[in-house]
This record gives C-alpha cells, sequence and structure tokens, in this order.
C-alpha cells in the first residue's frame, strides 16, 4: 500500500505559499506528486473573513449543519464557502438585509423556519459568550463578500483536513516500517485465529471486529485497547470510528511510534528502513549513508521532498542525540520522530 | 458568615507562613466554579433502559397497587414490593417530595433472607441507608429523554440531545474542559472512560476535554508509560528536559518536561501555524493541545502512581446489610446472588472498574470519570420473566452503586472533605422500560419495552439533597407514564413548569458543577430544574 500520509499541502483547502523543492532527495525515490502539482490543485487561500465566520458559526450550526447531519454547510471549511456563502438562497452577496441566513439568525425568517438554531434563543439573542462572531461581524463579512462560487454539493475529492482513520494508521506504519502481520506472531506460521496464538511483537493493533473470531490468547483486551485507542470502530462492540484527535490517539501512537519502529529496525535484513545504511552505521561509520536513509524515511512517511535542514535536524537533533545509546537507539529515536511529526497523522 | 478554609488557615499561620506556602493556596488561573461545587464527576451508566419504579417509588400507594408488580415468586428470590412497603427516606425540602422507595427487606433484620408468608426477604437497596445516602442525594422523576432508541438515549442523557450522533459535547468533557486551567497542574487525564464502548464525545472542544481510555490497572503500564523498564523500547529516548510549556500560538504557559522528540513534535506543529487554511489552523491546534497532554501524562508516571494508590480502602470483608452479610464470600464487597444461584453478581464483575475508578480519584488524576456498567443489562424484552429479572437487577444494581458510594463517603479528602462531597455522581440509563400495570393480580400486563421517560438521581455535593424532583404523571397511562412538570429556570431567564428533560438534566448536571448557564450551549433549548442545586 502506497503511503498515506501526504503532507501538509494536501491537507489544506488551499494552496500556501510553495517552497523549493528540495535539492537533497536521494536517488531512485518513486515520484511522488510534486509540491508545484499539489499547490496548483488548491483553491488559493482566503483573504476575506470567510474563514472566520465559519469556525465562528461553526459551534452553534455544526450540531445539526455537521458532516451527518441535514444540509451539511459546516461539514467543512470548503462546504461552508461553496454551499452556503456561495449559495444566493441563503447568502447573498453585498447584501445583508437581502440575505436569509441574516433573517434566521436574526430570528426572522419568513420560511419554513423562523430562526436558527430552531430551538431556544435565535442567534442573534445568544448571550455573547455564546457568539463567537457578532452580528455586525456577519453583516460586515457578506457586505464585503465579493464573488463567490456556488456548488449545491460537497465535493468529494475537495481536501478536506482529518486525521487518519485506525484503519490508515495500521496499514500506513504497516508500508512504512516494512512490517507485516506475522512480525507480530509468537510461532512463525502460526494461524493468527488460534486460540492459543500468543505475540512476540510489541503493541499489535486488531479489531475486535477480526474475521474469523477474535482470540489472540491473552493480548485480546490490550490488542483491542489499542484499537479503540487509534479511534477504530467496531460492529460487535457498537462503537463508531472516530477521527477526532483525542488523547488516547495520541498516547496509543506514541507508544506505537516507539515500539514499532523497534520492531522494524530490529528485523532482519529490513531495506525498507536501510536503504543505503546498514543497522549499526551511525554519524561517525557512515554519515551520508544515514543522512541518505534519513531523507528516504522523511519523503516517505511525511510524503514531501525534505529539504537538507529537515534532514539536517533529524540527523543532529534525534539521531546523534540518541547515539550515545548505541545505533538501534539512534534509529529508533529518528523513525519515531517521523510518525509524532504533525504532518504524518494528517490527510 | 461562612469562615473558609483559606481564612482558617490565615489565622493560624499568620500572612508570613501562609505567603511560604506558596503554589499550595495560590488560587489558579480562570477558575470559574464555585469551590462550593463539587470538583469531580463520575458518570455511572446502567445498560439496556432500567426500571427506577423497581427501586424508588414515584407514586402513592395507590399507583404502587397497579403498577408495582403483585408479590411473585423469581427464581427463588420474590419480585415485588406492596404499598405498604414504601417508605419515606429523606426529609424532602423547599417543597420538593422526600426520596420514598420501596422496603424488600425486613425491617428488623435487613440482610435476612429468610422466607415466610409467601414472601423472600431481598436485601438489595439496603446499601443507600446503611451508607446514609439519601441525604446526600437528588433523584430527578419524569425525564424525557426524547427517544426510545438505545444508542440515541445514550447520547441524550450525555449531551442533552437524543441522535444518532452527538449534537452538543458530552458534559463530562464540558466540565473536564471547564476545570481545566485550575487543574492542570495536577490532573493529566481530565476526563476518563473506563470502557471503550460508548465514550463521550467532546466534538470540537480543545483535545484536553476528550475522554482517555483506561481500560484497566493491567493496561496502564504499556500505555501510560515511558519507563524501559516497563516498556523496553522507551530505552534511550525517555530523558526529560523541563522546558517552555508554549500554546499553539507560541503564548509562554510555563514549564513542561520534554523529551527531545517531543520538544520537536510540537515546534514542528507550531511552525506549521498559518500556512493553510483556518480549519487546518484548528486541527493542528488540537494535535498540538494532544501532544502537551500526553507528553504531561508520561511525565507524571501515573503507571507508578496508580499502582500504589489503593481504590476500596474502607470496604472490607463481604458487603454488610446493618451486621449481615448474607451474600457472603460469593457475593462479596460488590455482589449479591440471585435467587436459586444460577445467576449472580461478583466482585470479579464490578471491582475491578470500581477499583480503578477510585484509584484515579483518589490519585487526584482526573476529574470526570465515565463508567459503563455493561454487567447490568436491562434490554431483555421478556414479560412478566423479563420484569422478575429487572426488578432483582435494579435493586441489585443500585445496591451495589451504594456500596460504591459508601467507600466514596468514607474516604477523606486532604481538604477535608469526603470524596462524595467533592464528586457529582450521576447514575442513569438510556431511558426506562415499560411499565407493568394492572387493577388486581390477576390481571397484570407486563410489557417490556423501550419507555423514554425515566429517572436520573445525582449524589454527592452540590446537590439540596434529600429531593425527590419531579414524578409520573399516571392520568394518561399508556404503557408508561409521562413526566410530571417542575419548575425550570430557562436560559433565557425565564422560569416554566414543563416535564424535564434530558437536556435540562444535562444543563442541571452543569450547573451543580459549578458552569454558569452560559458556559455551554445545548441545541434545542435547555434550562436548570429548580430545587436540584444547593443555593
Amino acid at each position: 500500500m502506497r503511503a498515506l500520509a501526504i503532507g501538509v499541502f494536501a491537507l489544506a483547502a488551499c494552496a500556501p505559499e510553495v517552497p523549493a523543492p528540495s535539492a537533497v532527495l536521494p536517488a531512485g525515490h518513486p515520484a511522488l506528486t510534486s509540491v508545484e502539482q499539489a499547490a496548483t490543485a488548491l483553491p488559493p487561500c482566503p483573504s476575506d473573513e470567510t474563514g472566520r465566520i465559519f469556525l465562528g458559526l461553526r459551534a452553534a450550526c455544526a450540531g445539526c449543519h455537521g458532516s451527518s447531519g441535514n444540509l451539511r454547510f459546516f461539514a467543512s471549511e470548503t462546504a461552508f464557502r461553496t454551499m452556503l456563502a456561495g449559495n444566493p438562497a441563503y447568502v447573498v452577496s453585498g447584501d445583508p438585509e437581502a440575505s436569509v441566513l441574516v433573517k434566521l439568525l436574526r430570528g426572522e425568517g419568513t420560511g419554513s423556519f423562523r430562526q436558527m438554531p430552531t430551538a431556544g434563543p435565535a442567534y442573534a439573542a445568544l448571550p455573547n459568550a455564546q457568539q463567537p462572531v457578532s452580528m455586525a461581524e456577519i453583516e460586515r463579512w457578506i457586505r464585503n463578500l465579493g464573488a463567490t462560487t456556488r456548488v449545491t454539493t460537497p465535493d468529494p475529492d475537495a481536501p478536506t483536513t482529518r486525521r487518519l482513520t485506525a484503519e490508515e494508521i495500521i496499514a500506513s506504519l504497516y508500508d512504512q516500517l516494512g512490517l507485516t502481520e506475522a512480525d507480530f506472531l509468537g510461532t512463525p506460521g502460526s494461524n493468527f485465529d488460534s486460540p492459543t496464538t500468543t505475540f512476540r511483537g510489541d503493541l499489535a493493533v486488531w479489531s475486535p471486529d477480526r474475521a474469523p473470531g477474535p482470540h489472540y490468547g491473552a493480548d485480546r483486551l490490550a490488542t483491542e485497547t489499542r484499537w479503540r485507542g487509534l479511534g477504530g470502530a467496531s460492529w460487535l462492540e457498537g462503537s463508531r470510528r472516530t477521527t477526532a484527535v483525542t488523547p488516547a490517539l495520541m498516547q496509543t501512537l506514541r507508544q506505537i511510534s516507539y515500539a514499532w519502529c523497534r520492531m522494524a529496525v530490529s528485523k532482519p535484513n529490513n531495506s525498507t528502513i536501510f536503504r543505503r545504511a546498514r543497522p549499526t552505521d551511525t554519524s561517525a561509520t557512515d554519515a551520508a549513508a544515514v543522512r541518505a536513509d534519513l531523507a528516504s524515511m522523511h519523503l516517505r512517511m511525511l510524503g514531501d521532498p525534505p529539504t537538507p535542514e529537515d534532514v539536517d535536524s533529524v540527523f543532529r537533533d534525534i539521531f546523534q542525540a540518541a547515539e550515545g545509546a548505541g545505533a538501534q537507539t539512534a534509529w529508533i529515536a529518528a523513525c519515531a520522530s517521523y510518525v509524532q511529526d504533525p504532518r504524518w497523522l494528517a490527510w | 458568615m461562612t469562615t473558609t478554609r483559606r481564612q482558617l488557615l490565615q489565622l493560624g499561620l499568620g500572612m508570613g507562613q501562609l505567603a511560604l506556602l506558596g503554589d499550595a493556596l495560590r488560587p489558579k488561573k480562570a477558575l470559574a466554579a464555585s469551590s462550593e461545587a463539587p470538583s469531580r464527576l463520575l458518570s455511572l451508566y446502567v445498560s439496556g433502559g432500567y426500571t427506577p419504579q423497581y427501586f424508588y417509588a414515584p407514586f402513592d400507594a395507590a399507583g404502587a397497587a397497579r403498577h408495582v408488580m403483585p408479590l411473585q415468586g423469581a427464581i427463588g428470590e420474590t419480585a415485588g414490593y406492596l404499598p405498604s412497603d414504601i417508605i419515606e427516606v429523606s426529609a424532602g425540602g423547599g417543597g420538593h417530595a422526600p426520596i420514598r422507595i420501596g422496603r424488600t427487606w425486613d425491617p428488623a433484620a435487613p440482610g435476612s433472607r429468610a422466607e415466610a408468608n409467601g414472601r423472600k426477604w431481598l436485601p438489595l437497596g439496603y446499601s443507600w441507608i446503611e451508607h446514609d445516602l439519601f441525604r446526600d442525594a437528588v433523584v430527578i422523576h419524569g425525564v424525557d429523554q426524547g427517544t426510545a432508541a438505545h444508542e440515541s438515549g445514550y447520547i441524550a442523557s450525555m449531551c442533552g440531545v437524543a441522535g444518532a450522533e452527538y449534537r452538543a459535547p458530552a458534559y463530562q468533557s464540558v466540565f473536564a474542559n471547564h476545570v481545566y486551567s485550575r487543574f492542570q497542574d495536577t490532573r493529566p487525564l481530565p476526563c476518563v472512560g473506563l470502557d471503550g464502548r460508548g465514550m463521550p464525545q467532546s466534538l470540537s472542544l480543545p483535545a484536553r476535554a476528550a475522554a482517555n481510555y483506561v481500560p484497566n490497572v493491567d493496561t496502564i503500564g504499556s500505555m501510560f508509560s515511558d519507563r524501559e523498564q516497563r516498556n523496553a523500547w522507551w530505552r534511550g529516548v525517555n530523558l526529560r528536559d523541563m522546558s517552555p510549556d508554549l500554546s499553539f500560538t507560541g503564548a509562554d504557559e510555563g514549564r513542561i518536561p520534554l523529551t527531545a522528540l517531543e520538544r520537536r513534535a510540537l515546534a514542528r506543529t507550531r511552525a506549521l501555524r498559518g500556512k493553510s487554511t483556518r480549519g487546518t489552523d484548528a486541527f493542528l491546534e488540537s494535535v498540538h493541545d494532544a501532544y502537551r497532554g500526553v507528553s504531561k501524562v508520561l511525565a507524571r508516571n501515573i503507571a507508578d502512581v496508580l499502582e500504589v494508590t489503593r481504590g476500596i480502602e474502607q470496604l472490607t470483608g463481604p458487603a454488610s446489610f446493618a451486621g449481615q452479610t448474607p451474600y457472603g464470600a460469593t457475593g462479596g464487597k460488590f455482589g449479591w446472588t440471585y435467587g436459586l444461584a444460577n445467576y449472580h453478581a461478583t466482585d470479579a464483575m464490578f471491582e475491578p472498574s470500581f477499583e480503578l475508578m477510585l484509584r484515579l480519584f483518589k490519585a487526584d488524576l482526573t476529574s470526570a470519570v465515565h463508567l459503563y456498567l455493561p454487567e447490568l443489562y436491562f434490554d431483555r424484552h421478556s414479560g412478566q420473566q423479563g420484569h422478575q429479572k429487572e426488578f432483582v437487577d435494579m435493586r441489585g444494581g443500585m445496591d451495589c452503586i451504594g456500596r460504591l458510594l459508601g467507600e466514596m463517603k468514607r474516604t477523606t479528602l486532604p481538604s477535608g472533605k469526603t470524596l462524595l462531597d467533592d464528586t457529582l455522581v450521576v447514575i442513569f440509563s438510556e431511558f426506562a422500560r415499560t411499565w407493568a400495570s394492572g387493577s388486581s393480580p390477576a390481571d397484570f400486563n407486563y410489557p417490556d419495552d423501550h419507555w423514554p421517560f425515566t429517572s436520573v438521581t445525582l449524589v454527592g455535593g452540590g446537590l439540596a439533597g434529600g429531593r425527590a424532583v419531579g414524578g409520573y404523571d399516571l392520568s394518561g397511562f399508556a404503557y408508561g407514564p409521562r413526566g410530571l412538570p417542575v419548575e425550570i429556570h430557562e436560559e433565557d431567564g425565564s422560569t416554566r413548569q414543563r416535564p424535564p428533560t434530558a437536556a435540562d438534566v444535562t444543563a442541571t448536571v452543569l450547573r451543580v458543577l459549578g458552569l454558569g448557564m452560559h458556559d455551554f450551549f445545548i441545541p434545542g433549548g435547555y434550562g436548570e430544574i429548580a430545587g436540584v442545586r444547593a443555593t
């Protein structure tokens, strides 16, 4: 499976400033979408108030108009821009008094709904603490809105910001670290569905729904605990997938980043990690090979070509700093630093 | 005039000594909650839709005769109670009724399991009297959950709005977030869920408010420790240095012990700020704050702290009913046998989660704990036999919870408060079940289905204890009663008489916990139920 983490450009809903591509990309790397291509495929970043208005109204509106509700204006910032701000049925650019959105927020609607939110006070009558953006700010935003783009349905390909799901985290790490399920089994070649199966790998993660049945011996609760920690769903247990950024996710991921990197680094002949360097290499034995493999990890796990400073900082601040505890520790630390990078988690 | 603990300390120590106490007495920033409000929250979820009328007696004698099943044998137990068994167990007050329950034990010997006159005494429920809990409790009857679907009712109980998804953050997270700044230096796990199923959702609240899943003592070591003796993969990478604790915007918020990797991850997250949309920044901020929270948890070494903390200290030996121990070693501290003992509850079912919850509170590691009690499952849909079992389980479950509350009541905190006084305990189910009814024992009906009007019990600090608020309207009974109107202080400042809803209970819980009426928001409107909060 191809790496899933694709970097900050793909998690953005617009194109930020484009940095120069790295000149230190090791030879032979697989081609990825270039920075320029990724950036130009996105709309420009907002220079207006729309993003702030979106965030300000979200708390009061997303309960019913979020990703699972009716008229999903607040499912994403893109949805807000194209389905609400861009729709003259709700927002008449330049004319707040003619905008149904304003009337509804004031409690002066004339259609099926007199006000929003539908029950309790209308938005305009909410206490100040519940109005992150005031009516005056909303009206000013509409007055200065300018040209908008109307889209009646969400674009399934629109870039949105979310974290990886539990399934994506596991698949990405298997792929990026050169691990397989067999690496977690107690006996090579054993059947992982056997009641007697045990784990030798650290911190295995399995869904309780894993067919044909969750056995996994004494590790069953722990494997499922981590599955839930990563936000995994379970039909058997009636739990739903979550992509919220929770402490449980971060706690689980922090542990897994070290434990699985340790497995990957100590796995014999793991060419996914060691492309030029050897597991025993340090900055003293072959610094160039270490740097090349760090650059390779960066590209593979963060999805964008590293700058020289990107490689230098991991080499200097992480790899060399951990070398005192041995080459293996240095490789584990460097590997884990990429998994702990905020861009790794973002889709 | 009330003399505060701070004033007492000032009198006893003098200002010079007081100054030396430094941080110990310095108010934490953004202290919004009243000092009289409890600083902890425990929510206890009884799954499947329970039967409050088989413990409480929210009706008069005529109502009891019509809606509590006639005394009848049920696998070696006697289910049901008589109208003459209804007793008042608290004083009431403020125009509200006392709490009334149906007594099923021998008043002369509460632990008796003797059988006579077609009735076998059932001690279950007595623990609330054994531990004198009703004076600390308010039960709200006739709450409209707005749904008769399990998950929807569960969500309604936690956020106030019925639906397939949360429409507002769960009150556990709202509270944990509210007191975060007050306890951020001492409680590294602001909100905790002890079962992976049905974790409270925090929606758009900061990451610190999301529930941490802490399943059991055994897995804490692998999840919450950076000590290489527990987790070998931390060898050589767990050295922490005190570093500036920077917010996502770069504001200096104190000091935090970070490893080199953590310092790098936080710096890289901050460096991405402002590079993309505001929505992306909000996402990155949640990542950043969650990173900080994890570092604090790891630095506190809570696995070791929890390992040496004792949860259940006061309850020793089998459960006592006025000195009698009818369930003996089989029932243990938190169990009971059921009739012919083909079913029974044991310590193995309840004690692990109770023990862990108590450790978390006693070690002062958390502000809010949500405990899903899967051991008590009421969704039987089994007619008369279902009602019989639900009768015993309702009483057994409440008795078991009463023992837990007894432990909390007998635990004194360094502040001088009991653990129960410093905690608001919420006992709830997603809804209730259709009521049995009949004009005579021979013509009773036993519909055993979902019913949206239920009762919620609050116990602990901040309450006008000893009251039953609200009730059930038996006049229009059809499979179950609707709630009677109660006085509600609406969010717009008006006062109305109407049946309470799940949103009102949610709002009332948060008010008892010290939040202002506009410190939270529940779509669809909400009010505070009058007479619940101590004023």
